[in-house]
């Protein structure tokens, strides 16, 4: 028997296993928990009430400003509305930071789970059943408001476009939990500078392309608009979205590549505690 | 008693210049830290700002007048209610209050001079005064005392109703600790939708933001009523006050009660984690 032969049946296995583990992680923490309902209900309530805000204000903007741009207040309404319905896809936070921060990234390395899989899993659980509920509250926010929600763009290169967006964003959070291990644990620091880096620069809140003095420009060629701002301007762009999918798969592959370099230069500064 | 409160506020600011007088980053990152927290809740309409001339009624000088306001308001509610004394919700819910209620102070004493600490938020005041007072210069406006005396009337209010919605909804805490520990956080998150003009937005929303997410008294009403801006619907220089007085005493009432079962129940849990880190 060749070591060919022998190693398919034991690789097939090992893919089960993974798999299994990987979706069964996923299920738990799709799960919930009843006394994080009200906080879940604040959350998305403030969701939909900065979404009402953010339709009046396009409602409210110069017609003639606003055709210069090159939006129309239709494709703004619908960018505003997806926005608020998919952030928590659009922005994907896994705990590694937090384990990272704690110490107890250790435990974390003796589960029978790659430690990717395990933080991907847990929380890719989390934040689908958290936007099905916002998704939904939004939905029925547009409905009342007259919001557009039609794709303007082709539907399946908007699913393309928003499972590079993930891969890019959980690249991104990574890279964040290895500057808090650079940092020696400023965890606080390092959430900061996301908030600001994934809210305001990435076009969540305000359109790349009505950004002034040409920011946008510069901030649509980084990671943070490939994660955010790409999926929505091929749901709401008409042309343009195959040169949006290329920079988002550059950036899911140099920030891929540059993490496992990075976290090999890293690892002797991970601080454990217990076991 | 003045001088007391005096003695116990200048303690707590030479301990908060303290890291900075050890050097080392640590000091500058918290500076760094809270300015970025504070100018990314108003970067989108200062963007929108500095793309249009205006939005609705609103005037781009008058945006930035509203962001200065903003600024200064919610710097100064953090300069006197730093170290979790703004989460009031995460020292009630970790068991940290009993710091507070075992010294020979009244609690708001104690609050107030553990919550001081003015080096942190010094770029955020220093970037609000700048933003309001270009803003005045800027105004086509010409402002006479009594408008000034209004202005810092309605900073109280603004930085009243700040710190009165944090309690609020801190006081939850008391009821369920482990559960409500993080209230403060979502709420606190609410208050991002201040800067904003609310003109264009649903009258329900309006409600809302002005009963009980009542943000808009931190930005939008306030400088709407100083700045006379857009058709007139009902929103005075005094409504901003009256406001902050009327949560103010909601919030002491709701606040006492909880103190009452507190003390009386006390608490099942403690941790330390964010106590003067």
């Amino acid at each position: 028997m060749s070591l060919g032969t022998a190693s398919r049946p034991a690789m097939r296995r090992r893919i089960r296993r993974a798999s299994g583990g990987f979706w069964a992680t996923m299920r738990i923490s799709a799960v919930i928990p009843v006394s994080d309902l009200p906080f879940l209900a604040v959350t998305v309530g403030l969701r939909v009430l900065q979404f009402a805000v953010f339709v009046g204000i396009w409602r409210s903007l110069p017609q003639h400003q606003l055709d210069a741009s090159g939006m129309t207040l239709s494709a703004l309404l619908t960018y505003s509305a997806l926005a608020q319905a998919i952030g928590p896809v659009l922005n994907p936070t896994t705990t590694l930071s937090a384990h990272v921060a704690n110490g107890s990234l250790t435990v974390r390395l003796l589960w029978p789970l790659g430690v990717v899989s395990q933080f991907v899993s847990e929380m890719l659980g989390s934040v689908l059943s958290v936007t099905a509920v916002s998704a939904t509250a939004i939905a029925v926010a547009s409905l009342v408001m007259g919001v557009p929600l039609a794709p303007t763009g082709a539907p399946l290169l908007f699913a393309v476009s928003l499972v590079l967006a993930v891969v890019v964003g959980v690249a991104v959070d990574f890279w964040f939990a290895l500057l808090t291990v650079r940092l020696g644990n400023g965890i606080w620091f390092v959430t900061v500078i996301r908030g600001a880096c994934t809210v305001v620069i990435s076009g969540a809140l305000i359109p790349l392309a009505l950004m002034p003095w040409h920011i946008g420009d510069f901030l649509e060629w980084l990671p943070f608009a490939a994660m955010v701002s790409g999926p929505l301007r091929v749901y709401t762009q008409e042309s343009g979205a195959l040169t949006l999918l290329a920079s988002q798969a550059a950036w899911a592959v140099a920030l891929w590549l540059g993490l496992v370099w990075a976290v090999r230069r890293s690892r002797d500064k991970v601080v454990g505690y217990g076991g | 008693m003045a001088s007391r409160l005096t003695t116990l506020l200048v303690a707590n600011g030479r301990m908060g210049l303290e890291p900075f007088l050890r050097g080392g980053w640590q000091a500058l990152g918290w500076v760094a830290g809270e300015t970025l927290i504070n100018l990314s809740a108003v970067f989108a309409t200062l963007l929108l700002a500095g793309r249009f001339a205006g939005v609705g009624p609103w005037t781009a000088t008058e945006l930035y007048f509203m962001l200065g306001f903003l600024l200064l308001a919610r710097g100064t509610a953090s300069v006197f209610s730093g170290r979790n004394v703004l989460m009031i919700s995460r020292k009630i819910g970790r068991g940290q209050l009993d710091h507070l209620l075992l010294q020979p102070l009244p609690l708001w004493k104690a609050l107030a001079a553990e919550g001081f600490s003015p080096f942190d938020l010094l770029v955020t005041l220093a970037v609000g005064t700048g933003t309001l007072t270009w803003s005045i210069c800027e105004l086509p406006q010409t402002h006479h005392v009594l408008w000034f005396l209004q202005l810092f009337l309605n900073l109280a209010g603004a930085v009243c109703v700040i710190v009165s919605y944090q309690f609020l909804w801190g006081a939850l805490a008391f009821w369920s600790p482990r559960g409500a520990e993080e209230v403060n956080t979502v709420s606190a998150s609410g208050m991002g939708l201040a800067a904003y003009p609310l003109d264009g937005a649903p009258r329900a929303v309006v409600g809302i933001l002005t009963t009980v997410v009542p943000v808009a008294y931190t930005g939008w009403v306030p400088v709407r009523a100083l700045l006379d801006v857009g058709p007139h619907i009902g929103f005075g220089t005094l409504v901003t006050p009256s406001a902050a007085t009327v949560f103010a005493v909601v919030t002491a009432i709701v606040f006492r009660k909880g103190l009452r079962r507190y003390e009386q129940r006390g608490t099942g849990r403690y941790s330390d984690f964010g106590h003067r880190r």
